[in-house]
């Protein structure tokens, strides 16, 4: 495993990043809009040569003697499973869930490439290159992110439906293809070295929906990423703020070479890429619901109310939250499932059902943090207010006491508005109501996972006396997922 | 395992039986209010034998090629729990959940039981009582049900606080205690042989909250029974109204002699006893969501709506929910606990969640099953009807059609209607939120099988560059379950 050091270096590749208000960014690893999370990711690499940390992230020693970090394991076992998922519960918590994409991330993003160019039943080379990519950066710990591959609302705007598409193929050469176009949101192009860009882009290669990888420092690559979150420029103030902004983006392609050995042959099944991804994503949301329950736990006692009953019901509250969705990932990892060339996969119908029970609880897990410190959360002082002398005796008396000083009182009231009341928290939610289909595509995935339909449909009829037709229910599991709502391009103007 | 018939027998045991609104029952397995759980539970018995079921049923072969029944079976690993959960899925599906006290969760009471013996740590003598009771019901089949033991409400409003328990020893023998008093609500009275009654019973020995085991053919024993789940005689309109009700009831001591080796010394809290209930428990409401789920995929084939973009999403909602306590008993079973001597128990905090996901979505489910059929539910004729010369061709047109005869669809719209809008419903659903304790115990079993208060509450201060107290929050799991309301009764007049 590389260094952050090495990382930190890796960055500086000559990429062309523009971000929204703020303009190119010549060097992404000291820029104030980024330079922050570059931190993050490097402290991510360098965690894996902390001894603290090895058995968390490392996997037991080989044969020879070398313990191979578990973000970069091909899981073949419930076990295995069960180890990466540690990995990713201990070092998502971190962020407070803030931080979704990391190296391991796209570690996973390579497996779902990889299973469904088996599944895709292509010619051999392209699973050969997917695995060849997936040991190329299990052995150089290069970060690659995902995009869908959907094109921007102005192009799916263009009167003229052929043009309504990301990215088009410029030409074919012996050494690959060209392509030209804009690719919408995904997240961390600023910090990644690569982007999957997937079928939605409408590509074919040997007839096949074809996804591809693009470096983000590639000739011709344009990475424009949105306004960081506002924020407080106090990290007192906003202590998540100011080191979590991961900045989602778009990508411009202007006639970007891309090799055939980075082109696969992908299965269009919304199941085939994300069969991992969605685990992880289910653990950044459990890591933030997580984080809002030690919030909580923590101002209970901070403000005096760890044995106040209506508090404790809160608490219990959250705690069922969190619990829920732990549950499910716990089933999802001890009853998984297997591809067909053995890897193993967490459950998704177990996936499914916590990842719905969270996004159906989200909005009341952080109304509860706003409810429980009391008033008190929406006018706590920074430390600059607690050290102006006409103010610090006053702050100190009211917020002091009950064994927290006013300062240490106050920061604990800081991080919970920025984790639940902040840009931060907003951009959050938002995005995650769409990244990974938003609830619809989770109910559209617990549809497709689940396996009882005629089963439970015939069985009822067994309390039945008379002879019932058989039933076949089983075209509501196997349906398409819903398709991607479509934009209505208003009339053509008339001259 | 004995048959169905052996059972069947076993209850001619000259028991004194009272059904409310019925009357006294000379014979449990022939009276119309009673006979049909019997035949369900015979079924029980008799499906062990069905080699249909022996894979669902049966343990792997032993040493000897034996196959002991899951039912009877003492966990002692992960698999034996997925093993014995696979059993109860199956069985308990079968009677949509209505059944939920069978011969294998009588097994279960006589597994808490011992763990609570372990818990109190009453001596080994004890722990060879309750190990050689739940040997034998594992050895004969014998069906054991559960009181908690609590009094019923005359007995709470009672002057004398002294007189407010259900039950008072009447003096110790060489034998055993001989008890008087009268026992609240507990399910399946009249279809056990022995009933397990807990330590609210106000029983003491030695200083020590007793428990203990009454044969409900004992002399002294009368069992009175709630009155039957109001029905259609029809089994077409009340298919499973007419098989499913198991019958609550009390149970008056009148000088009952309880020999020693039945007597448990437990903590006063029924939590240890209820060490695998709540899985069971779990087991039901699932079996019962699952065949709502069934019902609303058949009648949406059956009424034609299994393309319906609006059902659809509705069956969802069901499937979320189902889905969800699947996989939270699935890791309970997984992820399991361990008791000191090596018992394989259900990780609780896996159990909770799924039972407090059922108790926020259990209205919702029925109504989604209400909803979904549309008011052809609310309208469908009987069998009789459909062979009213006059009014057959009339309802053949009116409900017949799309691969449905009008008595195939009336007959699925039938069981939907039994299934979550009869009396039989409402008994069950008033029933669940108290015999578990209802939403607020499942809530303390979760608050106190939470183990990462101190852990979340400290991470997230490493966020906070300054140095803060740590966080003790252990208070909130050792607070005791919140304790059982207390009827106040009237002060007496001046």
């Amino acid at each position: 495993m590389r260094t952050g050091a090495d990382y930190r270096a890796a960055l500086r590749d000559g990429r062309k990043i523009v971000i929204m208000g703020g303009g190119a960014i010549e060097d992404v690893t000291t820029h104030p809009a980024t330079a922050a999370m570059v931190e993050q990711y490097v402290a991510w690499y360098d965690r894996h040569h902390d001894p603290e940390w090895a058995d968390i992230l490392l996997a037991p020693p080989d044969a020879r003697g070398r313990r191979v970090p578990w973000a970069y394991v091909l899981p073949k076992s419930s076990a295995e499973v069960r180890a990466i998922g540690c990995s990713i519960d201990k070092t998502i918590f971190l962020s407070a869930g803030n931080i979704t994409h990391t190296p391991q991330y796209g570690h996973l993003i390579q497996l779902g490439v990889l299973t469904a160019a088996e599944t895709r039943n292509a010619a051999p080379h392209h699973t050969a290159n997917a695995m060849a990519y997936r040991d190329h950066i299990a052995e150089t710990g290069r970060f690659l992110t995902f995009c869908g591959g959907a094109a921007i609302i102005g192009q799916r705007m263009q009167p003229n439906p052929a043009d309504r598409v990301a990215v088009k193929k410029v030409r074919e050469t012996d050494k690959g293809m060209i392509v030209r176009g804009r690719l919408g949101m995904h997240t961390s192009p600023a910090y990644a070295e690569d982007v999957y860009v997937g079928s939605l882009t409408g590509l074919e290669i040997d007839g096949h929906p074809a996804g591809f990888i693009v470096p983000v420092n590639a000739p011709g690559v344009t990475t424009l990423c949105r306004k960081p979150a506002a924020r407080d420029p106090n990290p007192f103030v906003a202590p998540l703020s100011n080191r979590y902004d991961e900045l989602d983006g778009q990508m411009w392609l202007d006639d970007v070479l891309i090799p055939w050995e980075r082109v696969f042959a992908v299965d269009p099944a919304p199941e085939a890429i994300p069969r991992w991804l969605r685990w992880h994503h289910l653990y950044g949301w459990l890591a933030k619901a997580e984080f809002t329950l030690g919030l909580a736990l923590a101002l209970a006692d901070a403000m005096g109310l760890k044995q106040h009953d209506a508090t404790v019901e809160y608490l219990v509250d959250i705690v069922v939250e969190v619990q829920t969705v732990r549950s499910c990932i716990t089933a999802a990892e001890l009853d998984p499932e297997f591809t067909p060339m053995g890897y193993c996969v967490p459950n998704h119908a177990h996936l499914a059902a916590g990842g719905i029970s969270l996004f159906q609880a989200r909005q009341r897990i952080t109304e509860i943090l706003r409810i429980i410190p009391g008033s008190s959360l929406v006018v706590a002082p920074g430390d600059s207010d607690l050290a102006i002398p006409e103010l610090a005796e006053g702050l100190e008396a009211s917020f002091g006491g009950g064994g927290y000083s006013a300062l240490q009182r106050s920061a604990l009231l800081q991080l919970a508005w920025d984790h639940v009341s902040s840009a931060l928290d907003g951009r959050e939610s938002a995005f995650e109501l769409h990244a990974s289909g938003g609830l619809p595509g989770w109910r559209a995935w617990l549809r497709r996972s689940f396996k009882d339909y005629n089963g439970l449909a015939n069985a009822v009829l067994t309390s039945i006396a008379i002879d019932m037709p058989a039933i076949d229910v089983g075209g509501i599991g196997t349906a398409p997922v819903a398709a991607r709502r479509t934009v209505a391009s208003p009339p053509a103007a008339k001259s | 395992m004995r048959s169905g018939a052996d059972y069947r027998e076993a209850l001619r045991d000259g028991r004194k039986v009272f059904v409310m609104g019925e009357g006294r029952v000379d014979d449990v397995t022939t009276h119309p209010a009673t006979r049909a759980m019997i035949d369900e539970l015979a079924a029980w018995y008799d499906r062990h034998a069905d080699p249909e079921w022996a894979d669902t049923l049966g343990a792997p072969t032993d040493d000897q090629g034996k196959r002991q029944p899951w039912a009877f079976t003492l966990p002692r690993q992960s698999d034996d729990l997925v093993g014995l959960g696979r059993s109860f899925a199956k069985t308990l599906f079968l009677g949509a959940g209505n059944i939920t006290h069978t011969p294998a969760y009588g097994h279960l009471i006589a597994l808490g039981v011992r763990i609570a013996v372990e818990e109190h740590s009453a001596g080994p003598e004890h722990v060879a009582r309750v190990e050689a009771y739940r040997e034998k019901i594992a050895r004969t089949g014998r069906f054991l049900t559960f009181s908690s033991g609590s009094a019923p409400i005359g007995h709470r409003l009672r002057a004398d606080p002294a007189e407010r328990a259900a039950l008072k020893v009447v003096r110790e023998t060489d034998a055993g205690i001989v008890l008087n008093g009268r026992v609240g609500m507990h399910t399946s009275p009249a279809y056990a042989e022995d009933v397990y009654v807990g330590s609210l019973c106000g029983v003491q020995i030695d200083g020590h909250p007793a428990s203990f085991i009454v044969p409900v053919g004992a002399p002294g024993v009368t069992t009175l029974c709630r009155r039957v789940a109001a029905r259609e005689a029809n089994p077409f309109i009340a298919p499973l109204s007419s098989r499913f009700d198991e019958l609550d009831g009390q149970l008056w001591l009148d000088d009952v002699l309880i020999p020693w080796e039945h007597v448990f010394l437990v903590d006063i809290s029924p939590e240890p006893v209820a060490r695998y209930l709540t899985w069971h428990h779990l087991y039901g409401w699932l079996a019962r969501a699952e065949f709502t789920l069934g019902l609303g995929l058949a009648v949406a084939d059956a009424m034609g709506l299994k393309q319906n973009g609006a059902t659809i999403e509705y069956l969802i909602d069901l499937i979320a929910a189902v889905q969800t306590m699947r996989a939270c008993q699935t890791a309970a079973e997984r992820d399991p606990e361990f008791t000191p001597s090596g018992l394989c128990t259900p990780n609780h905090r896996h159990v909770s969640v799924g039972g407090i996901t059922l108790f926020k979505a259990r209205q919702r489910i029925s109504e989604i099953l209400r909803i979904v059929p549309g008011s052809s539910l609310v309208v469908t004729p009987s069998d009789a009807d459909l062979g009213d010369a006059g009014l057959a061709a009339g309802l053949e047109e009116a409900f017949g059609g799309g691969g449905y005869s009008a008595a195939q669809r009336a007959a699925l719209l039938q069981l939907a209607w039994d299934h979550v809008s009869s009396g039989l419903d409402g008994r069950e659903s008033a029933f669940e939120l108290h015999a578990s304790g209802g939403m607020p115990s499942w809530r303390g079993r979760l608050r106190k099988s939470f183990d990462r208060y101190d852990e979340l509450a400290n991470a997230v201060l490493r966020q906070l560059d300054l140095a803060m107290p740590t966080i003790d929050m252990s208070c909130i799991p050792a607070a005791p379950m919140t304790p059982r309301r207390v009827n106040a009764p009237p002060e007496p007049k001046k």
